[in-house]
């Protein structure tokens, strides 16, 4: 399945000044979103995504892969240096890098944060590249019920883990499986649910309602809390020695391979593998008592963690065409709309493709490195920009994103729709990631279901003669039960203790 | 009982039920395929009306039932420490009887709802200019120099940026 030639030649593309660019540009993007209070990867990579259509498929989506990464490092700026990190994936980064800062090593926590980012990111892209070809070469067997089955089992996965209620995710999971089904019907080519309406015989566009849901219900979010501006104390400038560096180099290890670990399991996002990172490094440390008072280990783990998750998180996308988290639900989206099939048959029909975004996954880990040492001194200046400024900035660019999908008005004001849609989902604790996860996989979902039917003449059972689809299938159903079985038995234990 | 899981479990059980309803004007079948265009969005529908229902039961017993986390416990998402003096302050004024934050959250759905309206009415950059200069103030800066300079830099920038250099077509006034 490996192709020496493939290899080369997507070497040669990414090492172009035209896609190094966009890299470089895509990763600078990236560090700024992630220090922006509630920018994250997911939002930076929709509101980027209509600009890049007339771009090269690979050259756009490096560019996206190096916004993830960036906003990863970002939201660790933001952490150490304000204690309210830019990006979910920055919480754990709090509790060592800003006693770093506030000890007056702020200029190390950052060169810290920046060394284990880009090591993390740098290694999962190898594991990423071992892990991904064999499993996709496994997958060429599937076909249709196991499709229907990997898609069942990403949004089961998705809806299930790191949710408040499992209830709140499987509903969200089904509202936006629900919104796939408006417009053409697949298979008849019949009207649904269109209400007569020309503007939606295609369906709505997911950036639609994906710059709805994250980036304008983020603004929603940020103008209803007070306008207070984040307070950078002066830093010292400082950066960490290449003895501290090296004496970090196996927690930074053992905490990519846990990011990258993790970030493959559908769901599990950067901070729940800085989480772990965290605890496990504590573990294995020789001073756990300094952790949570400026610790370097305690700042290293994290950041490489939640690094590493990217690759994690290309291995199901690009192996079986399921995104593992928000911002990979995008990369996915914009591959299909750059026209490309996310899934086995990519190794084999697009190799030169799928090489390209690993050489500029690694790529952009050292573009990170780079920039981040460079920038360092200047990154405080990005969280000066007053609040006002920022979220109408960001709401206008959420709107020319908007136009920029189909050029229909109809669609600037669908994005206003989802972005209050997003609002009170956020309220009430029903997470957007499922919805825009079942947008993404729907079709997939309905498509291959229709089709195994068609296959089978009207026999549900095919679902359980085949063994993948089957063991598949149950894997799905038991990741969401099992929350439910571990409440109910914890719940009987309780009982027979107080008896 | 946790007042808020009923409710939201109640809305989600009638739009599932309006899912349901609305699908029912969709061919049950056609010559290619035997399940149509209908089953799909039904078995959704009915889909969302069982997790409600379990939602609006969970709810009246007051049970969250959390999702399982990678790593079970040390993965659990923990809220960060975070100290007085980086708490954010709160807000005890009203305006109109409804609280400061909320009015500002209301006032901004309401511009940008008449924003996406008077694009094609009087082109990008007029309505910009107006809409962004209100967001600005509504956000909080009140300061009128810098609500016209911040308007005019935000939509400059976009306007270069996204219409001149990636060639993008911007809407254009109707009403001149």
């Amino acid at each position: 399945m490996i192709e020496v030639s493939a290899i080369l030649e997507a070497l040669l593309n990414v090492l172009t000044p035209y896609t190094l660019f966009f890299l470089v540009l895509g990763v600078l993007i990236g560090i700024v979103a992630g220090i922006l209070p509630g920018i994250n990867g997911a939002i930076g990579i929709s509101l980027i995504l209509p600009f890049t259509f007339g771009m090269e498929p690979a050259t756009a989506l490096i560019m996206m892969l190096g916004l993830w990464g960036g906003q990863n490092f970002g939201g660790g700026v933001t952490a150490a240096l304000v204690h309210a990190p830019g990006a979910a994936s920055g919480a754990a980064t709090l509790f060592d890098g800003y006693p770093m800062a506030q000890k007056g090593q702020a200029g190390k926590a950052l060169g810290i944060i920046c060394v284990s980012s880009s090591i993390g990111w740098f290694l999962s892209t190898i594991m990423l590249a071992v892990i991904a070809i064999p499993l996709a070469a496994f997958a060429l067997r599937f076909s249709a019920p196991e499709y229907f089955a990997v898609g069942i089992f990403g949004l089961s996965m998705v809806a299930s883990m790191a949710t408040k209620n499992i209830f709140k995710g499987a509903i969200a999971t089904l509202f936006g499986l629900a919104i796939v089904t408006i417009g053409t019907d697949p298979f008849s080519g019949l009207p649904r649910f269109t209400f007569g309406r020309f503007e939606l015989m295609d369906g709505i566009n997911f950036l639609v309602v994906m710059i709805g849901v994250f980036a304008i219900a983020e603004v929603l979010v940020q103008v209803q809390k007070p306008n207070v501006q984040a307070k950078v104390k002066k830093f010292s400038r400082e950066l960490p020695s290449w003895r501290e560096i090296r004496a970090l180099l196996p927690t930074m290890f053992r905490s990519a391979g846990i990011g990258m670990l993790v970030g493959t399991a559908p769901g599990a996002g950067g901070s729940i593998a800085a989480f772990i990172a965290y605890n496990e490094a504590k573990r294995f440390s020789r001073k756990p008592e300094e952790f949570g008072y400026g610790s370097q280990e305690g700042l290293a783990a994290p950041e490489a963690a939640n690094n590493a998750t990217e690759g994690g998180a290309m291995v199901p996308l690009l192996a079986l065409g399921i995104p593992g988290s928000g911002a990979a639900a995008v990369i996915l989206a914009s591959m299909i709309l750059y026209g490309l099939r996310p899934g086995p048959q990519i190794f084999t029909e697009q190799p030169v493709l799928v090489y390209s975004l690993f050489f500029g996954l690694a790529l952009g880990a050292v573009a990170l490195l780079i920039l981040g040492l460079l920038l360092t001194p200047y990154l405080a200046l990005v969280m000066r920009i007053p609040k006002p400024y920022l979220i109408t900035g960001v709401a206008g660019i959420a709107f020319m994103a908007a136009m920029a999908i189909t050029g229909l008005l109809f669609d600037v004001r669908l994005v206003l729709l989802f972005g209050v849609v997003g609002y009170i989902m956020r309220k009430l604790d029903f997470p957007p990631a499922p919805m825009i996860l079942a947008l993404v996989l729907g079709f997939m979902i309905e498509t291959s279901l229709r089709r195994a039917l068609i296959m089978s003449d009207g026999d549900w059972s095919i679902f359980m003669t085949r063994p993948i689809a089957a063991t598949i299938l149950a894997v799905a159903i038991l990741s969401f039960l099992y929350p439910m079985l571990r409440e109910i038995v914890g719940r009987l234990r309780q009982r027979s203790a107080k008896q | 009982m946790l007042l808020k899981n009923v409710i939201s479990g109640l809305v989600c059980l009638v739009l599932g039920a309006l899912l349901w309803w609305i699908a029912g004007d969709v061919p049950s079948f056609t010559a290619t395929d035997e399940l149509g265009g209908r089953f799909f969005p039904r078995l959704i529908a009915a889909m969302i009306m069982l997790a409600s229902a379990g939602l609006i039961i969970t709810g009246a017993l007051g049970i969250e039932i959390a999702g399982g986390q990678v790593g079970g416990k040390k993965g659990q998402a923990q809220a960060p420490q975070v100290s007085k003096e980086d708490e954010e302050p709160v807000e005890t004024a009203h305006v109109l009887g409804v609280p400061v934050g909320t009015a500002r959250l209301i006032s901004f759905v309401l511009v940008m709802l008449v924003y996406t309206l008077i694009l094609d009415v009087i082109g990008y950059i007029p309505a910009s200019l107006v809409t962004f200069a209100v967001m600005i103030w509504i956000a909080g800066e009140h300061r009128p120099v810098r609500v016209i300079l911040g308007s005019v830099v935000i939509t400059a920038l976009l306007y270069t940026l996204f219409a001149i250099v990636f060639g993008m077509n911007v809407p254009e006034a109707s009403l001149f």
